[in-house]
């Protein structure tokens, strides 16, 4: 286990004129469940690599515990990974594959001591009753299993990279995996770090979400304040589905607009869909037409929707418990917001 | 029922095209064979059962027993060499760029020239008068003469086997190699694998299929080689290099001894096919054990 740090790390592929990873700092604690959210070229699978020591960083160093990793190949970083499709040793059986790693780099660990190293991690997995199966003849999710044990296998490990883990396996089970996935990584304390595009097992594996776009890292933290205080319009409007409201700043109705000036005087005006609350035509912030409406479900007997809505010029969506018909006008109580500048987060409101 | 039976019936005329195919270019040929392997054919008119006579004595016959003893002498020899080489070729080729399409062409190359060809080239440049390798060697001071020392005619039919064929293993090897995912190179790095460990544990399992194929056609080639070693040595020195092709077809073209020939001819495809069979069943069986 490690703490991972990352220095102005910058990554430019020979000949690009850009780069792909702009200059950035990481700071991942000790044990920590750690995500990197994004989407596909955003940078990812670059950072990634960089941790995994599969590319160099064209500027920067990287430590794990204050050791500088930035030359190292990827065996002498300790680490290990989780691929997107569970890479097996496909001869062995499913023990085989667990205890490989610990069989490697000219160890001397006593048999006894691998074996019960094995059965640990079997146990932490759930996987005891196949480990005498061939690796090549079990299910996809039990393969994603084994693969995710040869990665823990090593009580050594600084951490444990996974790569978008979930993809090959069916979503019947996925939470399954991800729960398992999470419960390891708290059983064991391994520091892990989270790549992947989809924000639900972002949000929901990690500790600290990192919002990564264009080459660039626009907004640590925890996944509550990621998604409820984005500090970039960017991380707003990715995260959520459908992803945050924006409005500019000048067309809202002037006491609203005054409320909102008064925080950094933002040029646009971001909420949730959930942060607002619908009531019928009244006095509140803002008005709008009902354009659609979508019944998402029940929740403690009232029925949910999600409402289009067309509030002058723009479209905004809000989910509310409130029965209204397409057509109706409607008002919008603003319970949270945030308002950017130049994309940039410069000031907030509300309680909740 | 009726109705249905008389639809199967015609269900069969679609059948028949691949029936005469296969009968005209398998079975018919094939039994012929066996056919005159029973009989002792005198001419065309006369001609006698013999029974299993011919089978008798071929299998007694000390320069069939010879032959077939070379013969797998030679493949066991031209597998050890050129399976293991094709694979370190293939392993070393570098993966895309203009270097690995040269290199590939540049290995296709001898997949491309007929094989009689082949033999003369070798034929000539093993020369010990005027061939390249041939003078070189003498003057090198080893007295190379593949016209008269066996030993030096076995090693020349063994070289010009591994120049022609090799390059066929390495492109089956390459294109299984090229399979392997990046993914699994990198997860055998990060557990430490050592080079031996990622070819054994990373892509001999996922070149088995391959190799399989490839052992296959190397074993059923080399076990039927007849022009290389015809234009190279004759056979010779003695009968040294005659392998069971070539006895074959001295028996059956040279001395129209049908009977007999068609005998050999049986039993020579039944090893092959038994070789193939305890092969591939031996390979595959192993597959599913692991």
């Amino acid at each position: 286990m490690a703490r991972i740090r990352l220095e102005d790390v910058g990554f430019t592929y020979p000949g690009a004129d850009a780069a792909t990873l702009a200059p950035l700092a990481m700071d991942i604690s000790h044990g920590e469940a750690f995500s990197l959210l994004g989407a596909s070229g955003a940078g990812k699978t670059t950072l990634l690599n960089l941790l995994s020591g599969i590319l160099q960083p064209t500027q920067g160093r990287i430590y794990f515990d204050d050791v500088d990793v930035t030359g190292l190949p990827g065996r002498e970083r300790h680490l290990a990974q989780v691929f997107q499709f569970p890479v097996l040793y496909q001869s062995m059986t499913v023990g085989e594959n667990l205890a490989f790693p610990l069989t490697t780099r000219g160890s001397n660990r006593r048999r006894a001591d691998i074996d019960a190293r094995v059965k640990a991690v079997a146990e932490e997995l759930n996987i005891e009753g196949i480990l005498n199966r061939p690796a090549n003849g079990i299910s996809l999710f039990e393969k994603q299993l084994v693969a995710i044990g040869r990665a823990l296998v090593r009580a050594d490990v600084s951490m444990v990279l996974l790569d978008e883990p979930l993809t090959a396996v069916e979503p019947s089970v996925k939470w399954r995996l991800r729960q398992t996935l999470k419960q390891a990584q708290k059983d064991l304390g391994v520091t892990m770090v989270y790549v992947t595009h989809d924000q639900t097992e972002a949000l929901t594996f990690a500790e600290r979400v990192a919002v990564l776009a264009d080459g660039d890292i626009l907004q640590t933290g925890s996944p509550e304040d990621v998604y409820r205080n984005p500090a970039h319009e960017f991380v707003g409007h990715f995260l959520g589905s459908p992803g945050m409201n924006f409005l500019p700043v000048a067309e809202l109705p002037e006491t609203l607009q005054q409320n909102v000036r008064r925080q950094g005087d933002p040029e646009r005006l971001g909420f949730r869909p959930e942060s607002a609350k619908l009531t019928a035509a009244g006095t509140f912030d803002l008005t709008g037409v009902v354009r659609s409406r979508r019944v998402l479900g029940t929740q403690q007997g009232d029925v949910i929707s999600m409402y289009g809505l067309q509030c002058g010029a723009h479209s905004v969506f809000v989910r509310s418990s409130a029965a209204q018909a397409v057509g109706d006008s409607v008002s919008i109580d603003l319970r949270h917001w945030v308002g950017f500048r130049d994309g940039i987060r410069v000031g907030r409101h509300g309680a909740e | 029922m009726a109705q249905n039976k008389v639809k199967d019936n015609r269900a069969w005329i679609g059948v028949l095209p691949v029936l005469l195919i296969v009968a005209f270019s398998g079975v018919i040929p094939l039994m012929t064979v066996v056919n005159y392997s029973v009989q002792d054919i005198l001419d065309f008119n006369t001609r006698f059962f013999v029974g299993l006579e011919w089978y008798r004595e071929t299998l007694a016959d000390p320069r069939f027993v010879d032959a077939f003893l070379r013969q797998i002498g030679f493949s066991a020899a031209v597998l050890l060499v050129e399976i293991p080489l094709g694979i370190v070729i293939a392993r070393g080729m570098p993966t895309d760029g203009l270097r690995a399409s040269l290199l590939l062409v540049l290995l296709a190359t001898p997949l491309l020239i007929p094989w009689n060809v082949v033999g003369t080239i070798w034929q000539i440049y093993a020369r010990p008068d005027i061939g390249l390798l041939g003078v070189a060697l003498n003057e090198l001071g080893i007295a190379f003469n593949y016209t008269s020392e066996p030993l030096h005619a076995w090693l020349t039919l063994l070289a010009m086997d591994i120049w022609h064929w090799t390059s066929l293993v390495a492109l089956l090897a390459f294109a299984g190699l090229t399979s392997v995912p990046a993914a699994c190179y990198q997860a055998a790095e990060l557990d430490g694998a050592s080079k031996w460990q990622v070819f054994r544990f990373v892509e001999l399992p996922r070149l088995k299929g391959v190799l399989v194929i490839a052992v296959l056609l190397r074993l059923m080639d080399s076990f039927m080689i007849y022009t290389e070693p015809f234009v190279l040595t004759g056979g010779g020195p003695g009968n040294t290099t005659t392998f069971l092709s070539q006895y074959l077809a001295t028996m059956a073209v040279g001395q129209f001894d049908l009977g007999p020939a068609a005998a050999f001819s049986v039993i020579y495809f039944l090893f092959i096919l038994l070789f193939s069979w305890l092969f591939y069943t031996s390979v595959m069986r192993n597959e599913d054990e692991s």
